[in-house]
């Protein structure tokens, strides 16, 4: 991988990395340190990476690196910081009423702690499908999973959203 | 798949509400489901949870990787050009190559000096012996150069660096290996 290469690739997929490391750790900092690292190691070994899933590349190494430090905070008793809630209500619905808007936003400030709740790997489908965009096939890559797995995952891990959120939801129609 | 096109009940209804939120049902299935959650207000709710929960899910933001992140990334990986980054793993290629031609010599040497003609005394041990010695001198001689030489050319085409040592101990191997054979064979021949 040549300089210009790698300087493309930090900047077409650095804030991937990013993104999926912070829905992962839920705090920045250590969001930070895992996006550097995982940019550093595609320098070091960036011959070995196929130049057409250099993205897959770098979320997987990512989120293996996410894994580690989640089991080391684990092992330490510690919780994440939760720096990444603010961020929620960053999007607005521009259309809707006062009501729906409402209704929206406490649901996204619950979506993150529904998604919180999931295994790694449903929490990881999701954040790369619906917030991220990838396709199921870059993320069977990404994953290392078989494509019908990704699907199913997926579809598990939206009906698990739906019933953690289930209540929440059936009130703020209500009011 | 429903068995009527027209017709859906709220098992199927649930069971295809994620395929329905995605737009990948059909038209004739599609159409049934409406017609379904049209009339029953308990599976029009839950289509309508699974909608606003892909939709807070879509409205969860990407966020922009730090500027800071991207100049110690940058910085971190320029002192390490990519030059060296080749040339490390051209020296450690060359280094193993150069290993394999040493061990390949070093072997040839051996057999030469531990062949019977070597070991027997000759009718004329004095000439013969001198022959043989002079041959292995300039064996030696010519390895100890070609050493030399490829040393040289594996040193040039590399740089500073961790490299550079990695190489060297591999040639500083391969070259102990080969003053092993010969003083094994110097003492052989005293």
């Amino acid at each position: 991988m040549t300089r210009a290469e790698f300087e493309t690739a930090v900047s077409e997929h650095g804030s991937k990395i990013f993104t999926l490391s912070v829905y992962l750790l839920r705090d920045a900092q250590e969001a930070e340190d895992v996006t550097q690292e995982t940019l550093i190691r595609l320098w070091k070994r960036g011959a070995e990476v196929d130049p057409g899933k250099v993205r897959a590349w770098l979320l997987r190494v990512a989120r293996n690196r996410c894994i580690d430090v989640i089991r080391a905070r684990t092992a330490r008793s510690e919780n994440p910081v939760d720096d990444v809630a603010i961020h929620l209500d960053m999007a607005k619905d521009e259309r809707a009423g006062p009501e729906q808007v409402a209704r929206a936003a406490e649901l996204r400030r619950s979506i993150g702690d529904a998604l919180h709740e999931l295994n790694q790997r449903s929490r990881s489908v999701v954040i790369m499908r619906e917030i991220q965009g990838l396709s199921y096939e870059e993320i069977a890559t990404a994953l290392e999973m078989p494509l019908n797995s990704v699907r199913v995952t997926l579809h598990r891990a939206r009906i698990k959203l739906r019933d953690a959120l289930r209540e929440e939801y059936d009130h703020a129609a209500a009011c | 798949m429903p068995q009527r096109a027209d017709f859906f009940d709220c098992g199927q209804v649930l069971g295809q509400l994620e395929s329905w939120v995605d737009g990948d049902l059909d038209g004739a299935t599609e159409t049934a489901l409406q017609r379904h959650l049209e009339e029953c207000s308990e599976c029009r709710r839950e289509a309508g949870l699974a909608r606003a929960v892909r939709q807070a899910l879509r409205d969860m933001p990407e966020h922009e990787m730090p500027q800071h992140v991207v100049d110690a990334v940058l910085a971190e990986t320029r002192d390490t050009g990519e030059v060296v980054r080749d040339a490390r793993l051209l020296g450690r290629t060359g280094a193993r190559r150069l290993q394999m031609v040493l061990a390949a010599a070093a072997a040839a040497l051996l057999i030469v000096i531990l062949s019977p003609r070597w070991r027997t005394p000759s009718p004329a041990p004095d000439l013969e012996a001198q022959r043989v010695a002079a041959e292995t001198r300039l064996a030696l001689a010519y390895l100890g150069a070609s050493v030399q030489r490829a040393e040289r050319q594996v040193a040039a085409r590399l740089t500073e660096g961790g490299a550079v040592e990695t190489t060297k101990e591999s040639i500083s191997k391969s070259i102990g290996l080969v003053r092993r054979v010969v003083g094994d064979s110097a003492r052989t021949e005293n």
